[in-house]
């Protein structure tokens, strides 16, 4: 016997999702899901970027970590509450995990919640959180072919920040090849090129970002 | 898994044989490692023999400008009749249990 199901996997997350949105609009808070590979400089990019959104707003990040809470550690110098969620070896937050991170925040008191979702570019990537929108983080030292082979996240991404610029001339990646294949991809996309741990090029992204999170 | 079991439950399904999923190829999903995870979470379930057979589909888009509907096998997403970038993915984002068979 055959029983027709027609039901998508992910049903449940994306329901939560929608209740997670709906709880942030009520508070308005906007919240942007940060996805990279693990070592593309996420954590490194929001040292750059929460002291700069801290001088207008109040700021929160979620830190997704498959088992440690190193990079929380690293962001709270910054004095903003930090809720860690441990996904005990899973590769991507869900919905549920972000839900219950709230709980543990005080939304009304909140403006933007940064979330960094574990290094990983294609299950976090499925999984909506409730976001406003998402963020790509790629470091010149993973290769130009980036894009092309994670076609999902980069049609998704609000923004796409090429960081570790300043080792671009130790690599072989082509921009050229990286700049068409992310137009290709997604023609709205916005393109940073930073060097997070340099600290250059991060201006233009905390002006950009500024001016999103400020509509 | 969890909806395969509800679906057999409300079916009167002691067994399930077969699960039918299908996978958009725009998942990028790699066939071994999500049978292996199938094999993993079947233990001790009334899908404990079950198999997972995957439907790929392929990526398909939908043109704003000039309307036509093709497949992309290369993940270029522009449109080939008119150029435009301007498109819609109308399949190969699926991930959805389609059927289950069982007795």
């Amino acid at each position: 016997m055959e029983i027709k199901v027609l039901k998508n996997v992910l049903d449940k997350n994306k329901d939560q999702a929608e209740e997670n949105r709906n709880l942030l609009d009520e508070h308005n808070v906007k919240m942007l899901n940060f996805i990279s590979s693990p070592g593309a400089g996420k954590t490194s990019l929001l040292e750059q970027t929460i002291p700069e959104l801290q001088k207008t707003m109040k700021v929160a990040v979620i830190e997704g970590d498959a088992y440690t809470s190193r990079d929380a550690e690293r962001l709270q110098k910054f004095g903003i509450p930090i809720v860690q969620i441990n996904t005990e070896g899973a590769c991507h937050l869900d919905s549920n995990s972000i839900r219950n991170a709230f709980r543990q925040l005080d939304l009304q008191s909140l403006d933007v919640i940064l979330v960094e979702n574990v290094g990983n570019l294609i299950c976090p990537t499925g999984f909506d959180l409730g976001e406003g929108y998402c963020i790509a983080v790629l470091s010149t030292t993973e290769g130009d072919d980036k894009p092309s082979k994670y076609p999902m996240l980069f049609r998704k991404a609000k923004a796409v920040v090429l960081n570790k610029m300043d080792l671009l001339s130790y690599t072989s990646f082509e921009k050229d090849n990286f700049v068409k294949d992310i137009y290709e991809l997604n023609p709205q996309v916005q393109l940073f090129e930073t060097s997070a741990t340099q600290g250059t090029g991060t201006g233009e992204w905390n002006t950009w970002l500024n001016r999103m999170l400020s509509v | 898994m969890e909806i395969s079991l509800q679906v057999a439950r409300e079916n009167k399904l002691s067994r399930i044989t077969v699960i039918n999923l299908d996978v958009g190829k725009m998942q990028h999903l790699n066939e071994s490692i999500m049978q292996h995870g199938f094999d993993a979470a079947k233990q001790g379930t009334t899908a404990g023999e079950a198999s997972l057979k995957l439907n790929w589909l392929p990526v398909k888009l939908k043109c704003n400008e000039c309307h036509h509907i093709f497949t992309s096998a290369d993940m270029k997403l522009s449109c080939p009749y008119c150029g435009s970038k301007d498109t819609n993915i109308v399949q190969g984002t699926e991930l959805n249990i389609k059927s289950i068979e069982g007795e």
